[in-house]
């Protein structure tokens, strides 16, 4: 899978898109922030499925992101 | 101080009144010359001079996800600061980079209110921190710091964000 082809890219740098759980405080909420396509072309270009994504990876803001994408349709 | 050869000062009523001696200027004697202290208005000078720092902004234990960009800590115009400066420390040695981000907090026909990100190159080494080699200014409505943890796992950071005024 091509990140480039599915997430919508950041106006301001091409190489980024949006994530609400980029970051947080501890103990506190997630923040928006954005996730490097080509960070995500590298490590989990090779998989097909939300489902593999998260399991391939120890991040939980990762997980919760590629969920996301999931349930906005943008992932199988 | 012995041996001064200057004359010092008097008012209208004989008085001396206050005064220094500028030991450069040789034109009242050996010793220098006596020289009224004239401040702002006549009074002593004692303004101070010198930056003003505050902290404007800290984030201890933040959490940034693997690949992840954030922008946890960030000043306004309004908050007085002219310049600032800014430390990042994360808790592991991995890599990551820093940048500012300037803004505008209204926009009308563009959605986005960054305008620019610079001073990447700012940003130096000492050990797993990064810190801003001098003060930076403000450019904008307001600036951000934006941290981007380029390692493969969520990495927890403390950055602060001093304002100079």
């Amino acid at each position: 899978m091509d990140f480039y082809k599915v997430v919508k890219v950041y106006e301001l740098d091409k190489t980024q898109t949006t994530s609400p759980f980029s970051g947080k405080i501890s103990g506190g909420d997630w923040e928006e922030g954005l996730i490097s396509i080509n960070y995500l072309n590298e490590h989990f270009g090779h998989l097909e499925t939300a489902e593999e994504m998260i399991n391939a990876t120890e991040s939980e803001g990762l997980k919760l992101y590629f969920a996301w994408l999931k349930e906005k349709g943008i992932l199988n | 101080m012995t041996n001064i050869d200057t004359q010092i000062i008097f008012d209208k009523n004989g008085n001396p009144i206050p005064q220094y001696l500028d030991v450069a200027d040789k034109t009242g004697g050996s010793a220098g010359t006596m020289k009224p202290i004239t401040g702002q208005n006549g009074a002593q000078f004692t303004q101070l001079t010198g930056s003003n720092i505050e902290l404007a902004d800290r984030k201890l234990g933040y959490e940034i996800s693997a690949g992840g960009s954030v922008y946890p800590v960030r000043t306004f115009g309004d908050d007085g600061f002219k310049e600032f400066f800014v430390v990042v420390a994360p808790q592991t040695n991995h890599e990551f980079e820093v940048k500012v981000t300037h803004g505008v907090t209204q926009t009308n026909v563009y959605s986005d209110s960054v305008i620019y990100e610079v001073f990447g190159d700012e940003f130096i080494n000492a050990g797993r921190v990064k810190y801003s080699r001098k003060p930076l200014p403000i450019l904008a409505d307001y600036v951000r710091i934006r941290v981007r943890n380029l390692s493969s796992e969520s990495q927890l950071y403390d950055i602060h964000l001093w304002g100079v005024k």
